[in-house]
């Protein structure tokens, strides 16, 4: 495998060497794929987004300008704007990809102590759907930042934003993360447990 | 320490070892804190999940073919970027050409035997397929082991070998299709339609 950094392989791809390309596409494309799938929980969605930022690359055209950031940062943009274009298109199922009925059922899955349940498949499964149900501007911080493990500066700079608005945004992503993986408690069932002679409730 | 100030202080997601001081004195701020290190174990145990997540293998194989694709449109857009890959192919034009005027000049005249073999050639020849026999030519067909190749000649060179051709500008490149033998000589032409 020939070294390069991405600039290099990108020019090594406009002469038409493949092997660059491909390179470039193995080194890019699984957080790209991964980004698109966290925020729209499909995966023919991510593979179509996917494979239009590639094509969007192999295009001359594309209008990359290395001055501007990474190669990297611009295929992360390019991805954003399309998925942010398909949940345009599916307004009724951008903000809430999950249908309610189903998330009720992921919500009462969850044990009452989530330290125990976040640490098995379940609860990581729930956490994964939590997050897909986030509102967008959300759920791409927290994909990027907590799940691709981007600094907040990166994140910053895709999302087109001040990196205080980045650690803002995450700090209430995962205040909701915790109010939707925990039960919501039920007063009259807590009363009940205590068995009280009388219940004013 | 009120609760706002600690968590005030309290880095976002990194926890120690130990419980704080105020946690331990604060039911309420234990749980939570409880709670969100619980988040950050679950947020980095699905990023490790995350990263075994890859696109599906017919993608790459997709895109490649498209790669290639467009490698092959743009050097046909704009040859000046791939000229070398038509180096083969000028190559193969000029020694068909070179072949053509050796064989022309020095066959002809000293076989001498055109007035007898043309007429053969002619008759196999153009009623299958539109060829027209090259003077100096032997017996041939379409059908025999020899190779079938395009080129542009001069109307001036089609013209001297028997091409009928409405007058024009003697240099103009015509298509045009040569027959060679097996041992690869020119034995018939016809024009591209």
């Amino acid at each position: 495998m020939a070294p390069g950094t991405e600039n290099e392989l990108l020019a090594r791809m406009r002469t038409g060497d493949e092997e660059a390309f491909l390179l470039l596409y193995r080194k890019l494309h699984g957080p790209i794929y991964r980004f698109v799938l966290n925020l729209t929980n499909s995966q023919s969605v991510a593979e179509d987004v996917t494979q239009d930022v590639f094509l969007a690359l192999i295009r001359e055209d594309c209008g990359f300008d290395a001055g501007r950031g990474t190669l990297s940062a611009y295929l992360f943009g390019v991805a954003r704007k399309l998925v942010l274009r398909h949940l345009e298109r599916n307004r009724t199922l951008g903000e809430q990809e999950i249908p309610k009925e189903e998330w009720a059922a992921t919500a009462f899955s969850v044990n009452a102590d989530p330290v125990t349940d976040l640490l098995h498949t379940e609860g990581i499964e729930a956490l994964r759907k939590a997050i897909v149900s986030l509102p967008k501007r959300y759920r791409e911080v927290v994909a990027l930042c907590d799940l691709e493990e981007m600094d907040y500066s990166q994140a910053a700079t895709l999302l087109g934003c001040p990196v205080g608005t980045v650690r803002s945004r995450l700090h209430r992503a995962r205040g909701l993360l915790l109010e939707k993986l925990q039960p919501k408690r039920d007063p009259k069932a807590a009363v009940r447990g205590l068995d009280p002679a009388r219940s004013l409730t | 320490m009120t609760c706002r100030e600690f968590w005030n202080q309290m880095p976002e997601l990194e926890f120690g070892p130990e419980q704080p001081e105020h946690a331990r004195q604060c039911p309420a701020c234990a749980a939570l804190l409880e709670s969100q290190k619980a988040l950050a174990e679950g947020l980095q145990r699905l990023a490790a999940d995350n990263r075994k997540i890859a696109a599906p293998a017919g993608l790459e194989a997709r895109l490649t073919a498209a790669f290639r694709n467009h490698s092959g449109a743009a050097g046909s857009r704009a040859p000046a970027r791939g000229w070398w890959a038509w180096i083969p192919a000028a190559a193969a034009v000029a020694a068909l050409t070179f072949l053509i005027l050796w064989w022309y000049p020095t066959r002809l005249p000293s076989r001498g035997t055109e007035q007898a073999v043309a007429p053969v050639v002619s008759e196999t020849l153009a009623a299958d397929s539109g060829f027209i026999p090259l003077p100096y030519a032997e017996e041939a067909s379409v059908s025999d082991d020899g190779d079938l190749v395009d080129v542009e000649l001069s109307r001036a060179t089609l013209v001297a070998w028997g091409v009928a051709l409405p007058d024009g500008d003697p240099r103009e490149a015509v298509e045009a299709e040569v027959l060679l033998d097996a041992g690869g000589a020119p034995q018939a032409v016809r024009l591209v339609q």
